[in-house]
């Protein structure tokens, strides 16, 4: 399996920056061709709050203006908290313990990673950035973890599983349960400790943009058409979704946008401060952690026409159900079990109120044990990236030849 | 009928022990304290002076409605009593003499800009513009550090034991003096058997010379000293060369040098002029070492507040999720930390109704 080199992202994005632009001065600044009020001489103090590195940004002849240089901007005009107001707040420093973030993720990162584009639409102050890396670290993460230990799983279950992990309605409850609470209305007096965007009007329609109401690129709007499984491999993101968010940042995010965009951007933070393995135990501890049964995510159709096709393909004998057991048969509840063999072997039992449904069920169960196979010992992409002895040995993961279509 | 005695006013201790020098010595201490007293109580009197005389020259105005009434005897005073001696001290003392110079020159302010101002920026202005300077009686900046209280209690100590020494009243110490904490620091104390007397102990005389100058600097120009006696004996104690160290004497380190009643208030007016540190009097009444007048300057005063009072303890200052206000956080303060206050602000403008009651 070809690595994917993900130490390389954090840097392309930190040295996409231009080192060159960084103003002395504040009346040296361009003015922003957007009617909105930037702070671009902390352009400098953004670069800082990403380096993971201890050394000087700038030589001493480009050190920023003194206080007294600058006019005094009334915090009530700014769009977000600056930078300086992030040591002095008591809700960043309880959650930065409260998640026991490693020491080395400042908390100007913590504050950044808590303003969302809506509130500020400059790139350099929001978490946009963040959460791009947040995101891919966590759909790379989640996914190695499914199709490492559940190779078989289908295409369909993997995405609902991925989304199960790091889903968006997940992040927002993992931003609840981590007691994070959104500011009212984004501001420079606000508290940098609170989630900050920009609530969308009440009464907005979200449903369309949350079904996927998009345009693509070629201009045909795919919102009507039924997306198949080989679309959404190609076109979708890590849940097989091909839409994106339907609703424009500056009218407004909901409170979930803004919890899953802040969750992936403290992951990208964590990794960019603190390396790969802080963030694999972030990860582990606040996600992987969360107790999924993958079980109830299988929906089947037709089970024991796929157990048959299955058999096929797999050279076993046809499925055969047997009645293991009963009771009641002429009551009003009668309970049959049955158990589905393939040959001597018992690849599933159900148990229903008819024949025929525990016949299903037996399928059912059959089939989830197949592609819920899980191998005993597993090495993980991630977990051999490192120089030297900080990565495992590789050991190729089992590749199963997929789900049986029927 | 016999004259009822009076008790004494607080404020006559204080004007008994400045004495009366210009009375002649016959007459008794009871008759020239009390003549004295009288006298200058007229300078803290608001009552206007009167000129009809002592009240025996009054009682006589009013009971022969003349002034050439007959008998000379003091009325005041029985027949069996002896008779008070007329002292003339309305003209040779001092306090008097100023408010007779000053009732010609006075005029009654007919409004409120023409009483005199103390404080505030015109009268800093007025007094800049008439070039006249402030004597304060203490800096305005107090010290801070350990080493320069430390410094400012020595350099005191060996300035008001000097001035002891020499037999130099305590007046001479004037705010700006040359700075001895070089020579402060060389001299030894030492104390005799009794342990009141301490004794200042000079490397060389040398030393003693450029302390004593410099403890009394006005002393050798000889113009704003009065007493002419000051200088002789400062000359006299620089000639004297300094003591071979008695045996019996015991050498003290100088925060065991201890505050003798005589020269304590001296000590401590001396280093409240250093330092800018004011001590109130319970502190004061606590330090009979100089150890512990150095221990009670370093006390911070007690804050005023209670943020004030947590910030010092150093056990919830170091928690970086407690924060602390110099004030009550009211409910217009948690609107603005979550941003909703300017909203409301601009909604109660935009229907032009008050922000706040205020």
């Amino acid at each position: 399996m070809k690595r994917a080199r993900i130490e390389r992202w954090g840097s392309q994005l930190l040295q996409s920056r231009p080192q060159g632009t960084r103003p002395q001065c504040l009346y040296q600044q361009p003015q922003h061709p957007q009617p909105h009020n930037h702070r671009p001489q902390w352009h400098w103090q953004a670069v800082r709050a990403q380096s993971t590195t201890s050394t000087p940004l700038s030589s001493p002849s480009r050190r920023p203006p003194p206080a007294s240089h600058a006019p005094r901007i009334p915090r009530e005009s700014l769009p977000s908290p600056p930078l300086s107001a992030a040591r002095s707040s008591a809700k960043l420093s309880a959650l930065h313990a409260r998640l026991s973030l490693p020491s080395r993720l400042p908390l100007e990162t913590l504050a950044r990673a808590l303003i969302d584009p809506s509130a500020d639409p400059n790139p350099d102050l929001n978490n946009a950035s963040l959460a791009l890396l947040g995101q891919d670290l966590l759909g790379y993460y989640t996914a190695e973890h499914l199709l490492a230990h559940y190779p078989r799983l289908p295409q369909t279950v993997l995405y609902a599983a991925q989304y199960a992990y790091v889903g968006g309605k997940t992040l927002a409850a993992v931003t609840r349960e981590w007691g994070v609470e959104a500011a009212a209305e984004p501001g420079g007096e606000v508290d940098p400790g609170l989630l900050q965007f920009k609530r969308v009007k009440p009464g907005t329609d979200i449903s369309g943009a949350a079904a996927g109401e998009t345009i693509g690129p070629d201009g045909v709007n795919r919102s009507q058409w039924r997306l198949g499984m080989g679309m959404r491999n190609v076109s979708g993101d890590e849940f097989g979704d091909i839409n994106a968010s339907g609703l424009d940042a500056a009218a407004g995010v909901t409170l979930e946008d803004a919890s899953k965009t802040f969750v992936r951007a403290l992951v990208g933070a964590v990794y960019l401060h603190c390396g790969q393995l802080s963030t694999k135990r972030f990860y582990a501890s606040h996600f992987l952690s969360r107790q999924l049964d993958l079980s109830t995510l299988f929906a089947f159709r037709t089970p024991t026409r796929d157990l048959s096709r299955l058999c096929a393909r797999e050279g076993f004998e046809a499925p055969v159900a047997r009645l293991l057991s009963e009771t009641g048969r002429l009551s009003r509840h009668p309970v049959f079990v049955v158990g589905v063999y393939s040959g001597p072997d018992k690849l599933g039992e159900g148990a229903g109120a008819s024949l025929d449904e525990a016949r299903t069920r037996a399928a059912a169960a059959a089939l989830k044990s197949w592609y819920l196979y899980s191998p005993e010992e597993v090495t993980v992409p991630s977990e051999a990236e490192g120089k030297g002895d900080q990565g495992k040995r590789w050991v190729p993961c089992m590749v199963d030849c997929g789900e049986v279509i029927a | 009928m016999r004259r009822l005695p009076r008790f004494q006013q607080s404020i006559d201790l204080l004007l008994e022990s400045t004495g009366y020098p210009h009375a002649p010595s016959t007459i008794c201490r009871t008759c020239r304290l009390r003549a004295a007293s009288q006298a200058r109580r007229a300078a803290f009197s608001t009552s206007a002076p009167r000129n009809e005389g002592s009240l025996a020259n009054r009682l006589k105005n009013r009971l022969f409605k003349k002034k050439d009434a007959p008998g000379t005897g003091n009325l005041a005073y029985g027949v069996t009593q002896p008779q008070a001696p007329e002292v003339e001290v309305e003209d040779s003392v001092p306090g008097e003499e100023a408010p007779r110079e000053y009732a010609n020159q006075y005029e009654p302010a007919s409004k409120w800009d023409n009483l005199e101002w103390v404080g505030g920026k015109k009268s800093k202005k007025d007094r800049t513009d008439t070039r006249e300077e402030i004597q304060w009686f203490m800096p305005r900046t107090k010290a801070t550090k350990p080493n320069d209280i430390a410094a400012a209690v020595r350099r005191a100590l060996v300035e008001v034991l000097a001035l002891q020494e020499a037999g130099i009243g305590f007046e001479a110490l004037r705010l700006p003096t040359v700075s001895i904490d070089d020579l402060a620091a060389d001299v030894q104390y030492q104390v005799s058997g009794t342990g009141q007397d301490v004794r200042l102990r000079y490397p060389n005389d040398e030393v003693k010379s450029e302390i004593l100058e410099s403890v009394v600097l006005s002393v050798p120009q000889a113009a704003e000293v009065d007493d002419a006696a000051s200088f002789l004996q400062f000359q006299r104690a620089s000639a004297v060369v300094h003591e071979p160290a008695v045996a019996s004497r015991k050498t003290l380190l100088w925060k065991e040098v201890p505050l003798d009643p005589a020269n304590k208030f001296a000590i401590i007016k001396r280093v409240m002029q250093l330092t800018g540190i004011r001590l109130a009097d319970p502190k004061i009444q606590r330090c009979d070492t100089a150890g512990k007048l150095f221990h009670e300057l370093l006390q911070r005063p007690q804050p005023t507040k209670l943020a004030d009072a947590l910030k010092i303890d150093n056990e919830l200052t170091s928690l970086n999720n407690v924060t602390f206000s110099s004030r009550r956080v009211g409910p217009i303060d948690k609107e603005r930390q979550v941003g909703r206050w300017k909203v409301i602000e601009r909604e109660l403008e935009s229907r032009g109704l008050p922000v706040t009651m205020s």
